[in-house]
Order: C-alpha cells, then structure tokens, then sequence
C-alpha cells in the first residue's frame, strides 16, 4: 500500500475519488491543524516566488518575470496575511442575543481554472484560500502555462503533505484538454469551480450545473478629474499600465481627462516616454491590436512591451517609447481601441467637463467591462462619491494604480484577491474580491427566539379581509 | 502492536486513537499481513478511534479486496468518523456502521 504516485494519471472519476477522500479526512481537522498546513503551504510558495516567475514568463512569453514575483508575493504574502487569522473551522461565530450560531463548513471539492496570464500567483492564491477552509482543489491550468502551474501546486502539495494535510488534497489536471475540463465541471462530486479565465470557459463553467464563482471582463477607464494630482496621477497609471505589461484585467484601459488640463496630462505622459499616436498610426496600431474578426484583443499583443507592439504595427517610434496612447472619438465597437486590450497601450479621451468625462466613463464601463473596475483620480469627494455611484464596477479605485489597486492588500483594504468578482452584470454572484470565505458553507444554529410582537398580536386579524397593512401593522407594533 | 483477534469463522481487528499517517506508516505491515489473502471475513473494529487519515481509508479499501466475498465491515464506528466516510463516498462499500 504505498502512499499514492501524485505523478500517475488519474482518470475523471479517480480525481475525485481521491479529492472526496481528502475532503473526508480534512473534515476533521481543527483550525490549528488547518492553519498550520496554511502556513507551510505559504512559506513553500514564498519562497519559490521568483524560480515560479521566472518560469511562468518563460513559458507564456508574456509580461516581466519581475512583475510576476510581485503577483506572487500578493498571492502567497498577502493573501495569507488576510486570511491567517479567519476563522474557518466548526464554530466561527455566536451572538447569544440572536440566538444564531454560525458554523463554517467546507463546501468540497474545488475545480480551479488558471489563467494564462497569472498561471502561478493565482495557482498560489487559490490553493491557499482553498486549504484554509479545508476544501480539496483540482487545478486545471491553460495549456499555454501549464508546467509553471503544475510547478506551483506540486511545490504548494509538498509543503502541505510536510505539514500532514491529507493526501490529494492539492491535484492538477493531466492534459488541458477541453474535453477533460468539461467532464470534470460537470462531475457529481465536484461542489464548486473558481472559475478565472476568459468569458468562454467562465460561460462554459456556469453552464456546467456546478456552482461557480466566475470573473467577468475589463475595460477600466480612469477618469482623472482637474483637481487630481496632475504628475502623480499620471505617474500612478504609468505604474499601474506597464506592470506586468498590462496583462492585469484591472489595469486601465482608457484615460479620461478634462480639457482644462488635458496639456498638462498629456505633458507628464510624454516626459515618461509615452507616445501620443497620430490617427493614422492608431489605424494601424489597431491592426495588430485587435482582432476585428472575433470582436476581442490579439492575443499576440497581451502582455507585449510597447516598443514590440509598435514594431509588430510598422510604426518606427523611439526605442524606448513605454506606452501608447490612442486618442479616440467615441466608444464602440467601431473604435476598437476603446476595448480591452490586455498590453501597454490606452485609448485617450479629452472631454469638456466633468459631467462628460463620466458620461464617457459610463460608456467605457459598459463596453465590455461591466462590473468589473473603475478608476478616478481626484481631490474632491463629493465628485469622487458621484462618480463611484454612476458606475457599475466592484472596486472603484481612488488615487491608485487600478491594476495593483484593485488586486488589494498594496494600496487598499480590499481582500487580496487574483479573482475579482464582477457582479451580475458580468454575470457573476459576487463583486467582491473573492477569498476564503466564499468557499465556506454557513450552517446556522437558530435557538428559539420568540417573536414577542406575534404573541400579543391577535393572530385572527390576519383573516379579517377589511384590514389593511396599516391597520395591522399598527396592532401588530402595539406597545413595542 | 495491532490487536488481531482471528477465530475459525471471522477476523476482529481493533484500532485505537489517532489512525494518522504516522501511526499508520507504523502498522502498515502488520495490517497487511493480517488481512492478506484473507479467506475469513475481515472486521475493523473502530472503537476508540477518533481520528482517520487517507492512509487508514486506504488499509479499509485494502481490506476490504482482501476480503473479497467472504465479507468486510467496520464496526463500532462513532459520528466524526462515519462522517468521514460518508464524505469520501466509502460508507457503503465498505460497511461502516
């Protein structure tokens, strides 16, 4: 009987029998036991942090390595310093005046889908939140990332099973076959899927009957409103636009600037080395930038330096250029730089006033980009609430380099968090940074507390067709 | 040391305590040649045993195949622990009451 070969190929149904197996064996154990795998798990994936960067930039040819260790260093520091103190095991919560005791349940097996784009910190991040709460979770990474990932969790699984978690508590997919993802989204025992990826698999993970937590798309514009902080504005979105070579879907995708000081903007954006495009440089940007076949960004582009992408387009712009801004009209479908394109490139907007500008925000945050995130850089705080309030976006980040920003943990209070919920307008469950608590099922204690107002309350006053709401809620109040 | 009670028409095992991966690393032997190739009915007797590890659900399926159709079952088997089974989908196969 020796311990089970993590390295042999499992069919569907032995992923989870393995995976119902150690959610047995998790169920068990205490919040010491639980929190002490967390710990090692973290501190085995920290210390891996840059080896895994490295390997994922080499893999996926996308992004910076160094960007990469700091995606790594949210996923396994930060998260963890979230979640460290969560109480996840048996009783998490009393209120003797309610009579409600909550009891935190694991709610089982998790299917995880990686994304190309962050194939290790999210890998980290979703063991770490699923471990805590004592769930078993199978990762199904992207094809074109799949040894960097695999890498993760077998590093993460080690340190777990040092730590005594239980066996199969951390597996990974064989082959990313679509054919092997779909069987296993729609397996019996499978009770949820954290579904990060693009708009298809996440359709295809709702689709599945399985319960989803999924992601939505971006399109972020950043409003920057004349009593913003003109130079920090414009350096905190240069920040935020290059890191990782913008393949964060928090990451601004339009700026939004009024006239009054779109010189000065557009000033401090040059100073950084980013290059205003003339139309006809945009059209042919826009060539290599967006597939106008799908309706979506080329994927040969996401993640790319801007001097690649200008080289890839036939546009001769100095070496050094960082960034290219895309002075567009309008939003639509007409203007396809007003959408996502996951690379260092931003479509420019110069607008009257304020009241345009939102207008404008509103537009961009519609297009492809709803419920997602939204930025603003202001002094004001009245502007800032009506803007916040006009948007549909989870996370309305102020002051802030979106990408890092909306992420959480850097600048924010937010949740640490590589998978950002969108709501329901990008048909999601959740606008919140999701994190060890979305994957808990809350049994609830209800000792009896009767309802003192129904027991001086004439219950045959229900049966009197005469009386109104507010007749009976007069008599049902009576003396309270 | 494993209690082993082997009579003419059936076989008690009796397991006490924490079965972790340890303790069970420990009487991995000693379960294996109990229940090998067994031609008598196998019972695991689980009182007293307040924790299960995969390796003890693994000494279960174990000897259970062992037993083949001369029957297995677990006994004496308390709340937590029927619960653990019962998540891992190996309650009625394996007989545990």
């Amino acid at each position: 009987m020796p311990r089970a070969n993590v390295g042999s190929v499992p069919n569907v149904d032995q992923y989870f029998e393995r995976a119902s197996a150690a959610a047995a064996v998790f169920s068990q154990f205490t919040q010491e036991q639980t929190d002490r795998v967390v710990k090692a798990v973290f501190e085995a994936a920290f210390a891996q942090r840059v080896k895994l960067a490295k390997l994922a930039q080499e893999e996926t040819g996308l992004g910076k390595w160094q960007d990469k260790v700091i995606k790594n260093v949210v996923a396994s520091q930060f998260v963890y310093e979230d979640i460290k103190d969560l109480k996840t095991v048996g009783i998490i919560s009393e209120d003797p005046v309610k009579g409600i005791v909550e009891i935190a349940q694991p709610v089982g097996p998790i299917l995880a889908i990686i994304p190309v784009t962050n194939p290790t910190s999210t890998a980290i991040f979703k063991i770490l939140i699923a471990l805590k709460t004592r769930n078993p979770i199978i990762l199904s990474p992207s094809r074109k990332a799949k040894r960097c990932s695999d890498e993760a969790a077998q590093i993460c699984y080690r340190a777990a099973l040092e730590a005594d978690a239980p066996e199969h508590c951390i597996q990974w997919l064989s082959d990313c076959s679509r054919e092997l993802t779909q069987a296993m989204m729609s397996h019996d025992s499978l009770a949820m899927i954290l579904a990060t990826g693009g708009a298809g698999l996440v359709k295809s993970a709702y689709s599945s009957g399985t319960p989803t937590i999924g992601v939505g798309a971006g399109n972020v514009p950043v409003c920057i409103e004349k009593s913003a902080d003109i130079p920090f504005a414009v350096e905190q979105i240069m920040i935020s636009k290059l890191f990782d070579y913008g393949t964060i879907c928090a990451s601004e995708q339009a700026v939004v600037v009024e006239k009054a000081v779109a010189e000065e903007v557009a000033a401090e954006f040059r100073k950084r080395n980013a290059y205003f495009l003339s139309d006809t440089e945009v059209v042919q940007l826009q060539r290599v930038a967006f597939d106008a076949t799908q309706g979506v960004m080329n994927p040969a582009v996401v993640g790319q330096p801007a001097a690649k992408i200008a080289k890839m387009a036939g546009l001769d712009l100095p070496a050094d250029v960082q960034l290219l801004l895309t002075p567009q009209k309008m939003v639509g479908n007409v203007w396809p730089l007003s959408s996502e394109i996951l690379a260092p490139i931003l479509a420019w907007y110069v607008v009257d006033d304020f009241q345009s500008a939102v207008n404008l925000c509103i537009d961009l945050n519609f297009h492809g980009g709803i419920g997602h995130t939204v930025s603003i850089f202001s002094n004001d705080d009245v502007r800032i609430k009506t803007f916040a309030t006009l948007m549909n976006a989870g996370r309305i980040v102020v002051n802030t380099p979106s990408s890092q920003g909306a992420v959480g943990g850097i600048y924010n209070m937010l949740h640490p968090s590589l998978t950002l919920g969108c709501g329901t307008g990008g048909k999601n469950i959740t606008t919140d940074n999701v994190t060890a608590s979305h994957l808990l099922n809350i049994q609830r204690i209800a000792w009896r507390r009767d309802n003192q107002r129904l027991k001086q309350f004439d219950i045959n006053l229900y049966y009197d067709e005469s009386l109104d709401a507010t007749a009976i809620t007069r008599a049902f109040n009576k003396n309270f | 040391m494993l209690d082993v009670c082997k009579s003419q028409d059936k076989q008690v095992i009796r397991f006490e305590g924490r079965m972790d991966t340890d303790k069970c690393a420990k009487i991995e032997t000693e379960v294996r040649t109990a229940v090998s190739g067994s031609s008598i009915p196998i019972i695991f007797d689980l009182d007293g045993v307040d924790f299960i590890s995969s390796a003890f659900l693994r000494f279960c399926i174990y000897g259970q195949q062992q037993a083949g159709d001369h029957g297995f079952q677990i006994v004496n088997v308390g709340p937590c622990i029927k619960r653990v089974f019962k998540i891992a989908g190996l309650d009625a196969m394996l007989k545990a009451e």
